[in-house]
């Protein structure tokens, strides 16, 4: 890498995010995950209750909010990051915009790419805690102060293995040239990563959608030890397919 | 004279076989240069390889004296380009593509956002999203976002593709104006007549190959660069001139 490449300048990284996520945010899909934020846990909340009332199933030892919780970190929000990096990478090398003269390196670029997704991804979650705890709070009349901090560890610890989906995304994303492309792939991997344990349960803790639900390790009885496990697996995940991906989208030419 | 762009031996050569090779040329502060050619002689891929959009296989480009691959964010400060769609999203307003653009120069006041739409005409529609813009208007667009950050070297890739008669006398006006300012130009068209107005040097490319560069100022009279141009196309070689 050449020396002027190879700087890395946190102003201009810090920009090129707020470029990114204002990229993502003008457009109509990433406002709908926004609204879909809002509206879902209110209506599963709603749907849990009623369900519950009606003694027509009991819903597992999670409560309402952990329910909400994991049906977007499991399903939406990675729906979420696949449809993001395509727009962000196979899409603008589509339309030719993926690259500008401007005073900022292929890495800063592609990094804030990832950290926009990331920011966003983030965002939508924190949204889903707040009105999953208000859901709850609401429908079974009492505040549980207990859930707030066990909720609050799991938002944290969350972004983890969204990270690793991040990476994931967009090292697949370097491998097209338009979005649907891009977008169908991604969904087919990670179908095919959530499924293929079912058959080969060898399988299963090698892929990172094993560890979408890994906020639920760190509550009640912790196991140290799997959770370094974990975080160093997940971390090498990131790490991997984040190098991998930067390999390909430095070696692009518009 | 200082020189501002400094291209040496820029080769490049895609997997169709076509491309540039061997391109050598400079250009002084204030002047005005004028890149001409056919359709696929290779004037995109030089000024792609001139702003490190696309890696040359052979040569090296120096802005302002600094070498782009070795120095790449100083050298791309000085530049201000528009080339193809890169510097446009369409599905944002103009204020917000420019916004995004100013943010990589906070030596630049918000403020210049409106003062780049007003000069290029555009102050009436800058909250309106660029998908609903006209292609001359989304080429006035692409002349402000290269105008925005005041560089050194402004490179415009077939600036006048779409614009009206208005949109044409804005942009010479514009050329005019900061080139007596001491900004220096390079820019590509296929209406050698328009770059007749304002060019002060010429360069012929075709299939790729610098065929020849040609001051303004050392024209026969009543010779035009399309003259120049068409007699070069046709392979004779004009006399005096190139």
């Amino acid at each position: 890498m050449s020396k002027g490449l190879g700087v890395f300048m946190l102003r201009e990284f810090v920009s090129n995010t707020l470029n990114e996520i204002d990229k993502l945010i003008a457009k109509k899909s990433v406002k709908f995950y926004f609204v879909l934020a809002v509206v879902m846990p209110i209506l599963i909340g709603f749907a849990a209750v009623r369900i519950q009332s009606n003694d027509m199933i009991t819903l597992p030892a999670l409560s309402i909010s952990f329910f909400i919780m994991n049906s977007f970190l499991l399903v939406v929000l990675p729906l979420f990051v696949f449809m993001s990096s395509s727009e962000l990478f196979a899409g603008e090398w589509e339309k030719g915009s993926l690259f500008q003269v401007r005073p900022v390196t292929r890495m800063e670029i592609y990094l804030s790419k990832a950290s926009a997704i990331a920011v966003l991804t983030f965002m939508q979650l924190v949204v889903v805690w707040a009105l999953a705890l208000i859901t709850s709070t609401v429908l079974e009349k009492t505040i549980i102060w207990n859930e707030i901090g066990s909720m609050f560890i799991s938002l944290l610890v969350s972004i983890v293995p969204l990270a690793a989906i991040v990476s994931l995304a967009t090292f697949i994303s370097q491998w097209f040239k338009n979005s649907p492309a891009s977008l169908a792939s991604g969904i087919f991997l990670y179908g095919l990563m959530a499924a293929l344990p079912f058959a080969f349960p060898n399988l299963l803790h090698l892929f990172p959608t094993a560890y979408m639900d890994w906020y639920q390790q760190w509550l009640g009885n912790v196991n140290v030890l799997w959770l370094v496990q974990s975080f160093a697996y997940l971390f090498s995940f990131s790490s991997l397919f984040l190098t991998a991906g930067y390999y390909m989208f430095k070696a692009k030419e518009l | 004279m200082e020189t501002v762009l400094e291209v040496s031996n820029i080769g490049k050569r895609f997997k169709n076989g076509r491309g540039i090779s061997d391109i050598n040329f400079s250009i002084e502060k204030g002047n005005v240069f004028g890149l001409i050619g056919p359709n696929g002689a290779g004037k995109t891929t030089l000024m792609k390889a001139i702003t490190g959009l696309l890696k040359p296989d052979t040569g090296k480009v120096k802005i302002s004296g600094k070498n782009l691959e070795e120095d790449y964010k100083s050298a791309i400060r000085d530049v201000g380009a528009n080339i193809g769609s890169a510097s446009i999203y369409s599905h944002l307003t103009a204020w917000q593509n420019l916004k995004m653009i100013i943010r990589f120069y906070p030596e630049q006041p918000i403020s210049r956002i409106d003062d780049v739409l007003k000069s290029v005409g555009l102050s009436k529609y800058k909250h309106d999203k660029v998908s609903s813009y006209s292609m001359g208007m989304v080429q006035r667009l692409g002349l402000a976002a290269a105008l925005l950050p005041k560089p050194k070297l402004i490179i415009l890739d077939e600036p006048a593709n779409g614009l009206d008669i208005d949109g044409m006398l804005v942009f010479r006006n514009v050329v005019r104006q900061l080139s007596d300012e001491g900004v220096t130009f390079l820019i590509s068209s296929h209406l050698t007549s328009e770059l007749d107005k304002f060019c002060t040097h010429f360069g012929i490319l075709i299939d790729g190959e610098l065929q020849c560069i040609v001051r303004k100022d050392l024209f026969s009279a009543g010779k035009s660069i399309e003259d120049l141009y068409v007699e070069r196309i046709g392979g004779v070689h004009v006399a005096g001139i190139c």
